[in-house]
């Protein structure tokens, strides 16, 4: 079994975190830690770019397993997931082993960063849609 | 907390000295290619096109000095209605334009680059273009307008900047009326991820 990932939300605003759990059975071998990060990268016309955007370095117990809680955190002002017509800004939470295992891919799970006080709006990337309703 | 800004790259979009450049060139093509009298006529030819093509432009040069806008050094959040007021001040007074309507456009810009072997390329793209009416008024301090407007909450982004990514908003004004300088100028505002109708502590950041 490769690790495995649980999100509790998968949107999360900007200066908020994202939390969950990280769990790894038993499997011995040389891992020393689970690394989970929040990565950012850009995709469209222009140049690839990626950010670690928060980083967790879990030691796993002596026989390789790990089941521990984690939070990752996004700065106040940073880019917010967006689907614009060059750019698109997409977030993702990766977990891996620090040693690298064949049949033991990363893992990897896609989520969203909105806007201060968009938790309840979006369910995509920003913009919104034109028939979204608006709070008053 | 208001505070004054500049027109982006402390050059004006459109007017100002790059109307100069044509005319410089017509001149200098006319002394190259004529000699004598020929050239002088040709010369005086360039020079009272460009005056009648040029004379708004050149005389916001001559009469007005470079503008700045008043905005929320905090910032704007997505969705919120926002008030910006623009200021310039006459070198001599040409009469009254009180009254006299500007434009204003609110765009939002997506700007990338990427390397294409040895070669760096470039693009842009608009994805929020939105015109705004504002009225001069004549003041002590000059002509003010103020221009009203809402950050979409449907298209554009809040502002950020990468190496190769980045999105950008300005408000881009312009004015049209017989004694209103002829020339535009874009001045960048910032846009925070935060919606309106949120108190958050991002403006202050």
């Amino acid at each position: 079994m490769t690790v495995e990932l649980r999100v509790n939300s998968p949107i999360a605003e900007v200066g908020d975190a994202f939390s969950g759990w990280v769990h790894r059975d038993a499997l011995g071998g040389q891992v020393s830690s689970i690394q989970l990060s929040l990565q950012c990268r850009t995709e469209g016309r222009g140049d690839t770019e990626t950010a670690t955007v928060d980083y967790l370095q879990l030691p796993v117990e002596s026989d390789g397993s790990l089941s521990s809680p984690f939070t990752l955190r996004v700065p106040p002002l940073s880019p917010i997931s967006y689907d614009g017509s060059l750019i698109r800004v997409i977030y993702e939470i990766e977990a891996e082993t620090d040693v690298l295992i064949a049949g033991h891919p990363k893992v990897e799970k896609r989520v969203l960063v909105v806007l201060a006080g968009g938790q309840e709006l979006y369910d995509r990337p920003h913009p919104l849609p034109s028939d979204r309703a608006l709070p008053e | 907390v208001l505070k004054r800004i500049d027109a982006e790259n402390g050059a004006s979009a459109h007017g100002g000295l790059s109307t100069l450049v044509p005319v410089v060139l017509a001149v200098g093509a006319a002394v190259v290619l004529f000699s004598g009298k020929v050239a002088i006529v040709a010369v005086v030819t360039v020079l009272a096109v460009s005056w009648v093509y040029h004379r708004k432009a050149v005389g916001a040069m001559v009469n007005w000095q470079r503008p700045d806008l008043e905005v929320d050094a905090a910032g704007y959040r997505v969705g919120e209605r926002v008030t910006v007021t623009y200021r310039r001040q006459q070198r001599r007074v040409t009469g009254d334009i009180s009254g006299c309507p500007m434009q204003a456009r609110l765009v939002c810009q997506e700007k990338v680059r990427w390397r294409q072997g040895a070669d760096t390329k470039a693009d842009t793209r608009e994805v929020v273009s939105q015109t705004v009416t504002g009225f001069a008024n004549t003041g002590p301090d000059g002509v003010h307008a103020e221009f009203q407007f809402q950050i979409p909450v449907h298209a554009g982004a809040p502002t950020f900047t990468l190496n190769s990514n980045s999105v950008a908003w300005f408000l881009e004004v312009s004015a049209d009326g017989p004694e209103l300088p002829d020339d535009r100028h874009a001045f960048e505002l910032r846009v925070v991820p935060a919606l309106a109708w949120v108190r958050s502590p991002l403006r202050d950041l």
